[in-house]
């Protein structure tokens, strides 16, 4: 049928089906804005357009609906040069961050402001009711449209919407723009769904409906017969390789326990065929076609179970290591459907009796420091399942070109993507180019290769193009969850508040496959314990595997629930002393000069190493945070049956792992001076990008546009272990900064040969040359000299980064919260994150990824959970009924500052921000919660329901 | 899999269209519902009531006349729509929904959630049904009890009377989530005594449900207090457990909020 639209202003008369949605309709019309995070279900609201003038979700119209209507999109806002006054508002208020979302919001805040020329928060909150934003917080989206207003009357008119740092520096410390924020802005080709060409196949995955099952059979000949099907890939047919799909530096401490398919099938949306085909259609149909016959067995879900006496064996084929088999290896009881568990080497695992690992130590002596508590107390704390949700879901698209297979993911870890690739498919990795496409969010979740390996085995085997996207319930239960995590924490301290013993017992639930099984667990240990200063301080880790969706890494890597366990316990253990908790955090804290000798025992699978504190802005967040919320002054409502009370908790992260990752960059000169910087940093949307363009720049005294950048792109880059650990500015900016650094000394070399002077009398001047005693010479002019017939050649620095120091970020959470005990509502009325990042090389985005943290965590507190059934079946495997945190949901006063700190060791003084800021929001608002209403909620997420238990208002019914 | 999209041009022409099609087609409004990637049905025909003249709200003599094609938004933006209405059609967070969803697709959704349906009941709504048998009116609690088919073409909505006054509450565990419950009541007084109180409560049944046993435990007598009230309502209501909340959770919420309502609506009759 035909329809016609004024689409953008143009009257376009289009082809459609009576059953099309008006997304599908306007992508196929190259309209690249609109896109689909939700599948249609109206929840996401990134397909926005506007229909007649209101904003829809296009997902949930027919284009049939739209005949004869007028259809808006943010393509129509702005020239590919200039950004219209919402777009531009939006980049620099640092709004921007993965970018998938922009344009909904940007159409939103345009239609607003055209019916509300000066919307308050209430307006703007109800002009982005619709979209789900996962990256940042939402929070900064205000001032961004007061921005708007006043860019709207005035193209000029420039604001202060971040904090400025380092006065000396140009760039560096400032709001300077995004270097992808423009595309972004205006919904340009970015994402991986926007490369995918016409003609190119769709692959769909046959999942298990059982969460633990023998498969005894798979029949696809029926499926094959399918006009359209391309191919079918099986246990039958797939390489017979284990691997791990952890995106971890190799050799990995994580196991390799799964084959592309494997002859159990070991949680429900576990893979069971792969079906190539030339249009989704199709491909869906083929799936029904798939006969598979199982033998079902008894699921394991939870610790306990995986623990218990007589559980079902989830792994229970052969066990092998790489290195280091322990002598009592006894594989006399291995099934042939239990396929392998191969360990690089000894993490402590028994997956014979579902022990995926272990890992034990501590300093001092906790027997004796409990001997000399005057209060000891014990308790246990739990964390359940929540997922990374990104906007974007997984997504990869393979084809091969030149003979060669190019990979186009949006993933974390590029180089990772080729190496797993490569060894599966038994390539060398010069066969194989993985490009980074933009990411529309990951959060830890694209740091394993769940889709990438088996797209790129069926356009190996197939030669063809494939796409192969999940949909929002495959991210839910094929992609990476959070580990539930039960916590014991026993302290003890003297009645003056001294801590004199710390321990940590706990136990992990790492699900189906061993991703991230030893280091995530152990960094909820790591990021938790040096917080205080104890001289006897240990832990005892497990991690178990179960039949659950799989678990890997998550922002904060573990930390969020070590963080809650260890710091509400600290709570708990200030109220029993009688003491006030910010006194008691104040007494036992972490310091600058700390010497942090707990990190001895806590290596990622191998031999750890005391550090030292350099920098900790603790102090001051401390101090601050306590200001903004008027600690120690108690708030009433005037509702008696609301009570009110507030919370703290402080948190720390690393700088990506010292002396096992590592960061390079080539800087490259050009002909007019201009510069083209190769770095291997894998911007996930936090503003990597722009943090490594302004090593550069600053370093060399440029404007950020004399540098240009391509990165991630494993064929025209060079190598980075990508983007996770909160290493991206510390190591892939480090290495920008040397780059840089070392160009600098070139040029110097070359100017003082053209200058005929000393290279110590020169210096380098803003904007780009060489100055000495005696003249100038431009960088064009240095270009000219070297690129001659008769010059030195191209210049080109190559610059790295490693390291052995750990430069930790610190900071503070404060949350005040209204607990209403009629209904076991807890509302988060105000909330403040005061961090220290070393110098904020992009304040306004650092601030961002402090908002989009603390929300992340405040929804997992309180509302976010994967449910499963007693058979381990996702009953709310979409967005709505999983509950992520929208606009609506922001607490009323929602702050997050930078505390200024200079690191010795990172890139211009900084040091990561990114993880951090999930640490913190479980435990402040529990602790806010004990403080309104007495009662010390020790489980995520803290629903209504559990609040009522708890205050003894609702008994459990039989 | 939908097959066509017929576009009628009156009633009359829809009502033949879906007479002749049969139960494979369904009418097309905002299509917020039908479209929904988890929508039950399987419709192969749809009947776009785009073209039929349902947009309209008028003051008429039995009250307020709102077309059935209104859009949830249209109607936050008009000055006559009754408060308790707004504060309702509010609850519908979503603003990208509310300027696509219809005041009638909401009625035929008839879902337990569904924000505006308590309010419309104590308000004495009532709907305009287009069947097989003609036209007919009725009120939207005996509609959501029986869900007649027909074409829904307006809703008439009475002013709520002198000396009356109403009363909602809502309950949501996120601003996006689905309602878990929703209460909305409607009372007067006369001599200190609750006259003619009418509450509905959704979140508790199949669909949206009067109370009519607390209706008439309380009526012709003062207002008894809190907990009374919340022990009447908890013995009144038979909620299920489902992934939103345990049963007695919803029993002992359902109980709360309507007692809250109650509350609030009894002693705002004082000042009538």
């Amino acid at each position: 049928m035909h329809i016609t639209i004024q689409l953008n202003g143009h009257s376009r008369s289009l082809d459609t089906g009576p059953g099309e949605r008006l997304l599908n309709l306007l992508r196929r019309q190259g309209l690249l804005s609109v896109r689909d995070g939700c599948d249609g279900d109206g929840s996401c609201g990134a397909c926005a357009v506007r229909l007649d003038g209101r904003l829809v979700n296009s997902c949930l119209l027919l284009a049939a609906q739209a005949d004869g209507q007028r259809i808006d999109t943010v393509e129509a806002l702005a020239s590919h040069t200039e950004l219209n006054p919402v777009q531009a508002a939006f980049v620099q208020a640092g709004i921007v961050q993965c970018g998938y979302c922009t344009p909904a919001m940007v159409l939103a805040i345009e239609e607003l402001l055209e019916r509300c020329e000066q919307p308050g928060r209430e307006e703007i909150k109800d002009a982005l009711s619709g979209t789900f934003c996962r990256c940042t917080g939402y929070e900064q989206v205000f001032d961004a449209v007061q921005l708007a207003v006043k860019l709207r009357q005035d193209p000029d008119h420039r604001a202060e919407l971040a904090p400025s740092f380092r006065p000396q520096l140009r760039v560096v410390g400032k709001a300077a723009g995004k270097v992808d924020g423009p595309t972004l802005a205006r919904g340009g080709r970015a994402f991986v769904d926007d490369y995918v060409e016409p003609g190119s196949c769709v692959l769909k995955m046959l999942r298990s409906p059982h969460a633990h099952a023998i498969v005894e059979k798979v029949a696809v000949r029926r499926a094959l017969e399918l006009p359209g099907v391309v191919f079918i890939g099986t246990r039958d047919n797939c390489p017979d390789v284990y691997y791990g799909q952890a995106g971890q530096g190799f050799p990995e401490p994580s196991p390799y326990d799964r084959r592309m398919f494997g002859h159990k099938v070991l949680h429900v949306g576990d893979r069971v065929a792969a079906v190539v085909a030339e249009t989704e259609a199709i491909a869906r149909q083929a799936l029904e076609l798939i006969e598979v016959d199982y033998t079902v067995l008894q699921p394991v879900l939870s610790i306990e179970q995986a623990r218990g006496a007589g559980a079902p064996i989830v792994h229970d084929g052969e066990i092998e290591y790489v290195v280091g088999a322990p002598d009592d290896l006894d594989n006399s009881l291995a099934t042939p459907q239990g396929g392998r568990v191969i360990y690089q080497f000894p993490i402590h695992g028994d997956p014979h009796r579902n022990l995926a690992a272990s890992v034990s130590g501590g300093i001092g002596d906790l027997e004796q420091g409990f001997a000399e508590a005057d209060v000891v107390i014990e308790r246990s704390y739990y964390g359940g399942r929540v997922q990374c949700t990104p906007v974007e879901p997984h997504v990869v698209y393979t084809h091969i070109e030149d003979g060669r297979l190019v990979i186009r993911a949006s993933t974390q870890v590029p180089w990772h993507v080729r190496r797993i690739v490569a060894r599966i498919l038994g390539l060398s990795e010069n066969q194989i180019r993985v490009i980074k496409a933009r990411t529309g969010g990951a959060f830890g979740s694209k740091q394993d290769i769940v889709l990438e390996e088996v797209a790129a085995w069926c356009t190996w085997v197939t030669g063809r193009a494939i796409h192969f996207r999940f949909d929002r319930e495959e991210e839910f239960i094929a992609s990476r969850t959070r580990h539930p995590m039960r916590v014991g924490v026993k302290l003890g301290a003297r009645a003056d508040g001294t801590l004199t013993a710390v321990y940590m017992d706990l136990h992990a639930n790492t699900g189906p496959y061993g991703s991230h099984c030893l280091t995530v667990p152990m960094n909820a240990c790591s990021k938790a314990l040096p917080l205080f200063l104890c001289d006897n301080s240990g832990f005892d880790v497990h991690t178990w595997y179960s039949n659950i969706p799989p678990t890997g890494a998550y922002q904060g890597y573990g930390a969020p629930k070590g963080s809650f366990a260890l710091q509400l316990a600290s709570a708990e253990l200030a109220a029993e002393l009688g003491m006030d908790h910010l006194a008691f955090l104040e007494k036992n804290r972490v310091h600058e000069g700390s010497m942090l000798e707990i990190l001895r025992c806590l290596g990622e699978g191998r031999e750890g190493k005391p550090q030292r504190v350099f920098t900790c802005g603790l102090g001051p967040a401390l101090e601050r945070g306590a200001q903004l919320i008027d600690w120690g002054t108690p708030v009433q409502s005037e509702d008696p049956r609301v009570k009110i009370g507030k919370g703290v908790a402080i948190v720390q992260q690393g700088s990506g792992l010292p002396e096992l990752d590592s960061a390079n960059a080539w800087l490259t000169q050009f002909a007019d001076g201009s510069f083209m910087l190769h770095s291997g940093g894998t911007d996930l949307g936090t503003g990597l990008d722009t943090v490594t363009v302004k090593m550069v720049a600053e370093t060399l005294l440029l404007p950020m546009p004399a540098v240009a950048l391509t990165a991630a792109d494993t064929d025209v880059t060079p190598f980075d272990v990508g983007a996770y650990a909160s290493s991206g500015t510390f190591f892939s900016g480090g290495a920008a900064q040397d780059a840089a650094r070392k160009m600098r000394a070139i040029l110097l070399d070359v100017a003082a040969e053209m200058l005929v002077e000393p290279p110590d009398n020169l210096q380098l001047a803003w904007p780009g040359k060489v100055v000495g005693l005696s003249g100038e010479v431009s960088y064009e002019d240095i270009a000219r000299f070297t690129q001659t017939g008769t010059g030195r050649g191209q210049l080109t620095a190559v610059g790295k980064f490693i390291t052995d120091k750990g430069s930790f970020p610190y900071g503070a959470h404060f949350a005040q919260v209204a607990v209403d005990t009629g209904t076991g509502q807890v509302t988060l009325q105000r909330f403040f994150a005061l961090q220290d990042c070393g110098t904020p090389i992009n304040p306004e985005l650092a601030l961002g990824q402090i908002y989009g943290g603390a929300l992340k965590t405040i929804g997992s507190a309180l509302y976010e959970e994967l449910i499963l059934d007693e058979q381990g079946r996702c009953k709310n495997a979409n967005l709505v009924d999983y509950k992520v945190p929208m606009i609506g949901d922001l607490p009323a006063e929602f702050v997050c500052e930078l505390v200024d700190t200079e690191d010795p060791f990172g890139p211009f003084g900084g040091k990561s921000i990114a993880e951090i800021s999930c640490n913190g929001a479980a435990p402040a608002i529990a602790s806010a919660i004990h403080d309104a209403a007495g009662v010390w909620m020790r489980e995520w997420p803290f629903t209504p329901e559990k609040v009522l238990k708890a205050l003894g208002t609702l008994r459990d019914e039989p | 899999m939908v097959q066509a999209i017929h576009h009628p041009a009156s009633v009359q022409e829809a009502l033949r269209l879906r007479a002749e099609l049969g139960p494979t087609a369904l009418f097309l409004a905002g299509g917020t519902e039908i479209n929904h990637r988890a929508f039950p049905g399987r419709p192969q025909h749809l009947l776009s009531l785009a073209r039929l003249d349902l947009r309209g709200i008028e003051p008429g003599e039995q009250g307020l006349r709102l077309g059935a094609c209104v859009t949830l938004q249209r109607l936050l933006e008009h000055a006559a729509i009754p408060s308790l209405l707004l504060q309702a059609a509010r609850r519908v967070v979503n603003r990208n929904v509310r300027n696509v969803a219809t005041l009638g697709g909401h009625l035929a959704a008839n879902k337990s959630c569904g924000d505006l349906l308590p309010a419309l009941v104590v308000l004495g709504a009532r709907l305009e049904l287009h069947g097989a048998q003609g036209a007919q009116q009725l009120a939207v609690h005996a509609y959501l009890d029986d869900q007649p088919a027909g074409l829904i073409t307006a809703l008439i909505v009475p002013g709520l009377g002198p000396g009356r006054v109403a009363a909602l509450r809502g309950f949501s565990r996120t601003s996006n989530d689905i309602s878990l419950l929703n209460v909305a009541v409607s009372l007067g007084r006369t001599a200190g005594s609750v006259l003619a109180p009418l509450l509905a409560v959704g979140g508790v049944a199949p669909h949206v449900v009067r109370l009519h046993a607390v209706e008439r435990a309380i009526e012709g007598e003062p207002l008894p207090d809190a907990d009374e009230l919340q022990r009447l309502v908890a013995s009144q209501v038979r909620p299920i457990s489902d992934l939103r909340g345990s049963a007695g959770f919803k029993r002992h919420l359902a109980a709360t909020l309507a007692a809250d309502a109650l509350q609030q609506a009894w002693l705002a009759t004082e000042g009538c």
